[in-house]
């Protein structure tokens, strides 16, 4: 099958998929309100300068009490609950993609490394990734937290990356053993291609499919892992925006009958992370050869 | 196989029975949901009031504190008298027997003094370091000496608990620091650390048994989770009620709010460390005039709050009331910033606890709002308390929130911790953060610790004060807190709030 080909049968099943095309609308229209965030929201929430406590607690637009320009009213430090959710939505993403390139890079060398060479270099890489792989996420991105201080979206993105790495580098590994056995590999290296030659030209890029998934995957789990550090107050700055902690404030509302300062970030969240999952499994079901599919 | 089936219906109607005899008693006993829990049952191991509150009802001091306005009373000791400068004469209460029925006597007094220079056991450290020799007269009758007079050494004896010589010596230290044996109203039934600790009332109690029979403390100290405990009737009382819940309770029928006046300030301070933009004192005035204290109060405080404009409050010896806030003037302090030669601003960190004062958190994000605005680029540094305190009492940050109110109502004690130079080996200005350092504040200071006569000192002190708020601006006062309880309706439950926040149980009848 010539790429050309595989091409457009992707692109057939896809436009077939409404469960791929809705995750990739969800996906597109949040990466498009992070990055023209400041064009679509009427109020920057986190420019100290303008914020004041003035239009503080204010209900959702439509509410008695409501109050232009916030649409989604605002939460107890006057900052519009709609702006904030884009602006976090941005902090989001940046920490989402930021890990799952950070990570992933790396994890993808140590696994394509691993795989090819074998011997000391594979047993010593996933003698670590297991020790890091039985920790859980959370945890050693909280004690990375813990120990350097945190206070900064870098310190976050580092963080979570200390494990993060670990899953890319187990996938590579297995699909790199699965695909140095092929005769092509062995013809590459018959007529004297080098290490380099091979690793970079014949087996990355015929073994790097299933990483595609492990990232759309990764990218919705890194994004709720920063909301979780957030929301329990390690995560990043006060002064940034972020949806965990939107929700770790407004959760001191709900008894007073303050939904709207936790509902909103709340969905926010969930839509941006069910978007992602939704377009990860089509790309899962399409990237991988084991799962037989009906059309 | 039979008789196994018959016990377990016996016991399954033992519990039936004893279970709802339980709720006969439930008539004198009290559930409590704290927004503290305690750290140890070592009554000289935590000096902070968190930990204090719940030794107060285990132990007894030789003098104690009454509600709900905490006049000193006494306590283990009948009277009291200061024979000179150094000397402090205690006649102890005779009687008077430990939780284990060892009789009370001078040498507990002796011992326990003694223990709090033991840095092992005691964070009371500089209050033993202080103390020259403790002479047993006889077996009620004690002499306390200081090193250098200590005008409120006796206003501080309801804080410094009375342990049990023999058994504290006898015991394995790790006894000692979960199970309290002391002369105090209730006994310690049970602690179970992060759920609940358990206290029976003391039959043989030198006051007489307290009015509750049992009481038990649940530590919950996410706001919203003990709001949902009383909501649900759960617990009768919790304290430390969310000022964002406070409209919420109020309007409920099944809940009563109790609120008093706090004590404790909330103010920001500042270093002054020769060639920092904080070292001018028009900058000082331009970060005092840049904020809205009646906004923060009106707004991040939902009025549960009353302006300061010093540290100490009203009872106080040394407050001044003629100190008064510097007005909120933005116009004026980007004019004194501009002639300090901060037209351009210039950045600082302002640090706090984000789990100790009401709104701490808030009330720093407010204020980095509002230098902002003047031009001051403020980045917020917020964290638990138990890493920020450390970082204040190492003396690392330069701009900080933080609260304090004086349990001994000398404002003396609070300035040798606050305001004087940092000294290692003397200990003053232990808590002085941000290394604030000023020699006229010094030297005034200590000319006070020779004066006992409380009006005398009410004066210098006094004139000490508008030195520091007024002339220096060692610190940008904030507010005074409001504390804030809620209690369940129609239980008859009798409780009034105490200045210093303690929950003294055998204070509380229902």
């Amino acid at each position: 099958m010539s790429k050309r080909r595989i091409k457009s049968r992707m692109l057939h099943s896809f436009l077939h998929d409404p469960s791929a095309i809705v995750g990739f609308v969800i996906l597109v229209l949040f990466i498009a309100a992070a990055l023209l965030a400041p064009l679509i929201t009427p109020q920057n929430p986190y420019d100290l300068e303008t914020l004041t406590l003035e239009h503080f607690l204010t209900p959702p637009i439509w509410m008695e009490a409501g109050q232009a320009p916030y649409l989604l009213g605002t939460d107890d430090q006057g900052r519009g609950i709609f702006s904030t959710i884009i602006y976090g939505c941005r902090t989001s993403l940046f920490v989402g993609f930021s890990v799952v390139l950070i990570a992933g890079t790396f994890g993808v060398i140590m696994g394509l490394l691993a795989g090819y060479y074998g011997g000391w270099i594979d047993a010593v890489t996933m003698r670590l990734a297991d020790t890091l792989f039985s920790f859980s996420t959370t945890l050693l991105a909280f004690l990375f937290l813990g120990i350097s201080g945190g206070g900064s979206i870098l310190i976050v993105i580092l963080a979570i990356c200390i494990a993060g790495w670990v899953r890319y580098a187990r996938t590579m590994r297995g699909s790199v053993l699965e695909v140095k056995e092929n005769a092509y590999i062995m013809a590459a290296k018959s007529t004297g291609a080098g290490d380099f030659r091979l690793l970079v030209h014949h087996l990355l890029p015929n073994a790097i499919p299933p990483i595609f998934v492990v990232l759309a995957i990764d990218l919705a789990v890194v994004i709720m892992l920063e909301a979780t550090l957030s929301f329990l107050g390690v995560g990043v700055p006060l002064t940034e925006p972020s949806l965990g902690m939107m929700i770790s404030i407004g959760k001191n509302y709900i008894y007073a009958g303050m939904w709207w300062m936790i509902v909103f970030p709340g969905a926010a969240l969930i839509l941006l992370v069910i978007g992602i999952n939704l377009f990860a499994d089509w790309l899962r079901e399409e990237l991988n050869p084991k799962i037989q599919r009906k059309a | 196989m039979k008789k196994t089936f018959y016990l377990l219906i016996a016991i399954a109607v033992a519990v039936m029975v004893f279970g709802s005899s339980g709720s006969v008693l439930a008539a004198s006993s009290l559930v409590v949901a704290q927004d503290v829990a305690p750290r140890m049952m070592n009554p000289h191991g935590d000096d902070s009031d968190a930990g204090l509150q719940y030794m107060a009802n285990f132990f007894d001091g030789l003098l104690q504190r009454k509600g709900p306005d905490g006049t000193l009373a006494p306590a283990l000791a009948e009277r009291w008298e200061r024979l000179d400068q150094l000397t402090w004469k205690f006649y102890l209460r005779k009687g008077v027997k430990f939780h284990n029925g060892n009789p009370f006597t001078a040498a507990d007094v002796k011992f326990s003094f003694e223990r709090l220079s033991n840095p092992d056991v005691s964070e009371f450290i500089n209050t033993g370091k202080s103390i020259a020799g403790v002479e047993t007269l006889d077996d009620f009758t004690v002499v306390i000496k200081t090193k250098e007079p200590i005008p409120w050494f006796a206003n501080n004896m309801h804080q410094v608990f009375i342990m049990d010589k023999e058994s504290t010596e006898s015991r394995d230290p790790g006894d000692v620091m979960v199970k309290p044996i002391g002369t105090g109203a209730y006994k310690l039934v049970e602690w179970v650390k992060g759920s609940y600790v358990r206290m029976e009332a003391n039959a043989d109690y030198w006051e007489g048994a307290a009015p509750l029979k049992t009481v038990e403390i649940r530590p919950v100290t996410e706001a919203s989770t003990r709001f949902a405990a009383l909501a649900s009737g759960q617990v009768d009382i919790v304290t430390g009620v969310p000022v964002e819940l406070f409209d919420k309770i109020v309007t409920n029928p099944k809940l009563d709010v109790v609120s008093r006046p706090a004590r404790r300030s909330i103010f920001l301070a500042l270093n002054n460390k020769p060639g920092s933009p904080t070292a001018d004192m028009r900058v000082r005035k331009a970060m005092y005039m840049a904020i809205n204290e009646d906004e923060i109060i009106e707004k991040v405080m939902r009025g549960h709050a009353a302006p300061a404009a010093q540290i100490p409050d009203p009872p106080t010896i040394g407050y001044n009331g003629n100190i008064q806030r510097l007005k909120y003037d933005p116009a004026e302090a980007k004019k004194l910033l501009k002639a300090a030669g901060y037209e351009n601003g210039f950045e600082i960190t302002l640090s706090g606890p984000n789990d100790r004062y009401v709104q701490d958190a808030k009330i720093a994000e407010a204020v980095a709002k509002y230098l902002a605005k003047v031009g001051i680029k403020t980045k917020l540094d917020v964290k638990p308390k138990s890493i920020f305190f450390p970082e204040v009492t190492e003396g690392k940050l330069d701009f900080y929130l933080i609260g304090w109110f004086d349990g001994t109502f000398d404002m003396g004690r609070t300035y040798f911790k606050l305001a004087h130079t940092r000294d290692q080996e003397s200990g003053h200005g232990v808590f002085n953060g941000a290394a604030f350092s000023d020699p006229d504040i010094d030297k005034l200071l200590q000319s006070t610790a020779d004066i006992v006569n409380p009006q005398e000192r009410g004066k210098v002190l006094q004139q000490l004060n508008k030195m520091a708020m007024v002339d220096k601006i060692a610190w940008i006062p904030l507010h005074y807190q409001e504390d804030l309880y809620a209690i369940q309706k129609g239980k008859g439950i009798n409780f009034k709030p105490r200045p210093d926040r303690w929950m003294v149980y055998k204070e509380i009848s229902k």
